[in-house]
């Protein structure tokens, strides 16, 4: 192995603060809206979120490190009044390899192996609630990025620190931070139609990194009361 | 990953198979019958049906059979996805944000080393089966039904009810795998063309 001179030492050394600097997110910096605009920003941070019981079928392509992927189809459920999700997975022949609820706790139906994991329900379902399910409470800060898009950050709820951003073309964006300000989820909504996205990418930064690749296939408003396990719709598709 | 590449097996060597089911009076019959089918064409609808969707989520493809044990299994419809088997293996494409892109998973290797069972299921040999137990019902709609051996898979499938064409030997109507209450899916086949040609290259290519 070739020794480092004090020069080349010092390079590296800079070299792998600068990607590890680049590697973690800072979090965006927000120009504070006026007072008395601060309540309709707030209510445009809640375009992303379904405000009544909806039904969402998508075609799931499944990222993972090194680039192998597959596809999968997915039906979630949202019940926004009372914060619960249900979601189901399947393979494209219809295979069922997941299928659980969040409804103040985590609930497991079916788990075929590999997704039979408690880690992987907890963490699917979390990251169906992040998608779907507004943050709790009210932002702890409000206003617009350079760029004009609107953003609300909420602090201590689900992950420590969550953002969500509405571009000015409608399509938005969810990201979720930890304590130390390291971006932990990024969800980005396209092709925003009738308040529906077609399609969603969602990227998870942990130890095995992974990304979501959304199409809509459907969504339609459930009925409330149809909404735990005997759904009931009125047919509307986008 | 064991379970879900042999659910993937399973389903897939039963689809590919089941065309070649004679008219079914006995089982010696549909042995008879099976013989003499050398090539399947198809039209196909998948309708899935869960308590979570008010209606079933339904997918069209085509299927292509050619003796011993060539298949192309091609969904058109929502997801455009293509399983290609041949002597040289199993793959799978499905359109992704990258295009037309080979599954690379490994997920469906392990087919591969069963496909020899084919040929049983192309002799018309389902008493015999190493997974599942097979229960012929005559009757103007002739059914079998098949039950799986182990428990294992009986986790996954608790039955699948194969329905064959009342009037056209060698023609099956509908497969019905039921996984558990209220959940099962339905493949409804159509436009059934036996023993026509069909270019080698359909099984090779994507």
């Amino acid at each position: 192995m070739m020794a480092m001179t004090p020069t080349r030492r010092y390079g590296f050394a800079v070299l792998i603060m600068a990607s590890f600097l680049f590697s973690c997110s800072r979090l965006p910096v927000i120009k504070p809206a006026e007072p008395a605009a601060a309540a309709a920003l707030i209510e445009q941070c809640g375009r992303p979120y379904p405000s009544v019981p909806y039904r969402f079928v998508h075609a799931i392509e499944v990222i993972l490190p090194g680039g192998s992927s597959g596809t999968m189809m997915g039906v979630t459920i949202v019940d926004p009044k009372a914060a619960s999700v249900q979601s189901a997975m399947m393979t494209l022949e219809g295979f069922v390899v997941f299928e659980g609820a969040y409804d103040k706790k985590v609930i497991v139906d079916r788990a075929v192996p590999p997704f039979d994991k408690p880690e992987f329900a907890k963490n699917m379902l979390s990251d169906v609630r992040l998608m779907y399910l507004a943050p709790e409470g009210r932002p702890t800060n409000a206003g617009t990025l350079k760029d004009g898009a609107v953003i609300c950050r909420y602090m201590g709820t689900r992950y420590p620190v969550m953002d969500v951003i509405v571009y000015r073309d409608g399509s938005w964006e969810i990201d979720a931070y930890s304590e130390s300000e390291e971006a932990k989820r990024r969800i980005r909504a396209g092709s925003v139609k009738n308040g529906i996205p077609e399609t969603v990418e969602l990227k998870a930064y942990e130890a095995w990194d992974y990304t979501l690749q959304m199409r809509l296939i459907s969504a339609e408003p459930v009925a409330r009361e149809a909404t735990p396990l005997s759904p009931e719709t009125q047919p509307q598709r986008y | 990953m064991y379970c879900l590449k042999k659910y993937c097996f399973v389903i897939s060597v039963l689809l590919s198979c089941v065309f070649l089911l004679g008219w079914a009076d006995s089982w010696e019959s549909i042995q008879k019958e099976s013989a003499k089918i050398k090539s399947v064409k198809a039209q196909f609808t998948q309708s899935k049906h869960m308590k979570i969707l008010a209606r079933p989520l339904v997918s069209k493809g085509r299927f292509y059979f050619q003796a011993p044990d060539s298949v192309r299994w091609e969904y058109v419809s929502p997801v455009k996805s293509i399983l290609l088997m041949n002597r040289d293996g199993i793959r799978r494409y499905t359109q992704g944000s990258g295009g037309l892109t080979e599954d690379k998973s490994g997920s469906l290797q392990a087919m591969q080393v069963v496909l020899k069972e084919i040929g049983q299921w192309s002799k018309g040999e389902f008493t015999t089966n190493e997974h599942f137990t097979a229960v012929l019902k005559k009757g103007s709609e002739p059914t079998i039904i098949m039950t799986p051996r182990e428990k294992g898979l009986a986790a996954m499938i608790s039955r699948i009810v194969i329905t064959l064409s009342s009037d056209r030997p060698g023609i099956l109507k509908s497969v019905k795998i039921y996984e558990n209450e209220g959940n099962y899916t339905l493949f409804e086949f159509s436009d059934v063309q036996i023993n026509g040609k069909i270019a080698e290259s359909l099984f090779r290519d994507a």
